[in-house]
């Protein structure tokens, strides 16, 4: 309750309704969000030529719910925005329109010392755990600073919660005085997540954790996430390109594509039933060990086009197979099915009866 | 189905090694990174080596092409290619050998190309080294066919490109173009779509596939992603500290499972249809500086018994085609 009281008659609660049909509480709440980096030419271009300044849209207009206590997987090839949406959703990256909705508070219009605050609440982890870890401090010193900077706890408890943290993410208390490089690679992520876990945070937000490590180290740095997830009921964000991870370890899913998302909904439902080409083509690319066959229903042309002139209509259609001329003038709006939702023309058309069959 | 195999020779053993050791020395401390690896690889196939890091995969790969680097060093072993014991080649007419019959595909495209020269002339350089007498117009041809081969779109334009001005994929695709230049019998492929997205890696396998194919390549490829290796590959190797643990055909290795590690493995990576909770190996990889008295897996080892503490396990035929290095069988 303590922190609560840090944010009031700062920052006023967005709204109040926030019980869902279902009852589970919405944690955080995204809509329409637009994170959009200017691309700077040469000063020559920017002296003589008329052209206007070029902007890379990174996330384009991207709506979802995080429920308190569920993990949610954005899943995505490289440069689909997934890790810009995972940093903007902590500050780091400052959105240029849209909203961001923290257990009632407004993230986007946030200053810096709020910020600062609402990070007790919510951490990051980040992918490479051998440059987010400061080789010139000890274990315990990194814990330590975090724990100071968001007055966690008095100064004299410290020393006693970070042995405690060590445990908890499966290391030893005597390990505190080490250094980064002493550890492996699985132990550094652990620390990680200890360093994430230090000021008690309502929300995790990992990015590519185990993107890094080696399959059996995945393996258990996975299931410490899901183990801390169901002892201490975390919200968690996972943001991946691997889908066999997202079905192991994520409620609903979020697939996204050149800043957008295509497809959304629980994993099992989605994974089962793919409504989107595009979660399809993913799914057949994936090496699966029931079926050893390289066979590829859905298998997409040429590579992702330059975020820089996206192209217009559906994202998707100058590489789907299925793409016909409505795609690529018409971008396709969120079509409901059973657990999921899927922005494809497809499927209205599916449901018209004009073509059936193709996303059995 | 036999007179094919006949036809195209896919019952030849193109290359076998065994028992290879190899050794890194630093001051007092010796690490086997390959310690007794015996394997033979049939032409025309693809044969899949799997094993976590550390466990001597790339070692295997860089022994045979004796490309190990310094303080690393082959001590035993043979490796028989066309005949000819590749480890008593002298060092210099090894580069016969690499290249026109051996060749390696890396991990890191954006390492294993050199920045300041375009691809196409990188690629010509095979070519240089190998055809000493043909002519630059000639060479220009045989790059531009191919990349062309290996699906690059518009190959005139991109042979003049530099790596950075290449995709991931793109770059991989050019690499595996450098390494077939001089169309060699066989290809190392390691860890060649580590890096890159699961589209991406399944074009590159698909190409792999193709080429393997096409120009009866035999291809080892080298990976920490079992899931990707039993799809692709015929026979799978399963490496652990230095040794090989178990050998076996992709679906026999899936279906009858035998070794403590595989099973291991198995149960700790993910699988998208499979609702499983996951299981890690417990324990750490193994120490390899000293070579253990027993099974290098015993410590990690559910069912380890007394006798797998004292006594290295020998390679056993279990099934067809598979043999298993474990003391249960």
């Amino acid at each position: 309750m303590e922190d609560k009281r840090m944010f009031d008659g700062e920052q006023a609660r967005a709204d109040s309704g926030w019980q869902t049909a279902d009852g589970s509480e919405v944690l955080l709440s995204v809509r329409d969000l637009r994170v959009h980096f200017p691309v700077r030419g040469s000063m020559l271009d920017s002296l003589f030529s008329k052209a206007k300044p070029q902007v890379v849209k990174a996330v384009d207009g991207v709506s979802f719910d995080v429920h308190r206590g569920s993990t949610l997987a954005l899943v995505g090839e490289s440069g689909c925005g997934k890790t810009t949406t995972g940093r903007a959703l902590i500050g780091l990256n400052r959105p240029t329109s849209g909203t961001i909705v923290f257990d009632g508070y407004r993230i986007e219009s946030m200053d810096y010392e709020a910020l600062q605050r609402l990070r007790r609440k919510m951490q990051f982890v980040f992918q490479d755990p051998y440059s987010s870890l400061n080789p010139r401090m000890t274990v315990y010193t990194t814990l330590e600073r975090s724990m100071l900077l968001n007055h966690v706890c008095p100064k004299r408890e410290i020393r006693d919660r970070a042995a405690v943290l060590m445990k908890t993410v499966g290391l030893l208390p005597d390990q505190l005085s080490r250094y980064p490089h002493e550890f492996s690679g699985g132990q550094r992520q652990r620390i990680s997540i200890a360093r994430a876990l230090a000021v008690e945070p309502e929300m995790i937000i990992a990015d590519e954790p185990t993107a890094a490590l080696d399959v059996s180290i995945q393996c258990q740095v996975l299931n410490l996430l899901l183990e801390l997830k169901e002892r201490l009921g975390l919200t968690m964000i996972f943001i991946t390109h691997d889908l066999s991870v997202v079905n192991y370890i994520a409620d609903t899913v979020a697939v996204m594509y050149l800043g957008k998302i295509m497809e959304f909904g629980h994993t099992k439902s989605v994974f089962r039933k793919p409504g989107h080409p595009y979660t399809k083509a993913l799914l057949d690319a994936l090496p699966r060990r029931k079926a050893l066959d390289t066979r590829r229903d859905v298998k997409l042309r040429g590579s992702i086009p330059s975020p820089l002139d996206p192209p217009a209509g559906c994202a998707l259609h100058p590489r789907c197979p299925y793409a016909s001329g409505k795609c690529a003038v018409q971008a396709p709006e969120f079509v409901q099915r059973q657990g999921t939702k899927a922005a494809c023309h497809l499927l209205t058309q599916t449901e018209n009866g004009e073509r059936s069959g193709l996303m059995a | 189905m036999n007179e094919q195999q006949l036809l195209s020779g896919k019952n030849e053993r193109i290359l076998e090694v065994s028992n290879l050791k190899t050794c890194f020395v630093q001051g007092k401390k010796t690490v086997w990174a390959v310690n007794g690896v015996s394997f033979y690889l049939k032409r025309g196939e693809m044969l899949g080596i799997v094993g976590e890091s550390g466990s001597g995969k790339s070692v295997t790969a860089r022994s045979i092409l004796r490309i190990v680097k310094s303080p690393g060093k082959i001590m035993d072993g043979e490796v028989i290619y066309e005949g000819v014991d590749l480890l008593k080649v002298p060092q210099r007419k090894m580069k016969k050998y690499r290249g026109n019959h051996l060749a390696m595909v890396f991990q890191e495209p954006l390492s294993a190309l050199n920045p300041s020269f375009t691809i196409g002339w990188q690629i010509e350089e095979s070519y240089k080294l190998h055809e000493k007498q043909s002519s630059h117009k000639k060479r220009r041809r045989q790059v531009i066919e191919m990349l062309e081969r290996v699906r690059i779109p518009d190959p005139e334009r991109r042979a003049r490109e530099y790596p950075h001005q290449f995709s991931g994929g793109m770059r991989q695709r050019a690499l595996i173009a450098t390494a077939l230049a001089c169309r060699p019998a066989v290809l190392f492929a390691d860890e060649p779509t580590t890096a890159l997205d699961v589209t991406v890696q399944a074009d590159i396998m698909d190409l792999l596939g193709e080429l393997q194919r096409d120009m009866n390549l035999s291809v080892v490829l080298i990976s920490h992603n079992l899931n990707l290796v039993a799809q692709r590959c015929e026979r799978i190797i399963v490496m652990y500290a230095g040794t090989i643990v178990e050998t076996a055909g992709s679906a026999e290795l899936l279906n009858h499972t035998c070794h403590p590690y595989t099973i291991g493995l198995l149960n700790s990576i993910p699988d998208i249809d499979s609702e499983a909770r996951l299981v890690a190996i417990p324990g750490d990889i193994a120490d390899l500086t000293d070579e253990p008295e027993g099974c290098a897996f015993a410590p990690r080892c559910g069912k380890a018994m007394d006798i797998c503490r004292k006594c290295r396990p020998q390679m056993r035929t279990v099934g067809q085609e598979h043999t298993c290095a474990c003391h249960l069988y």
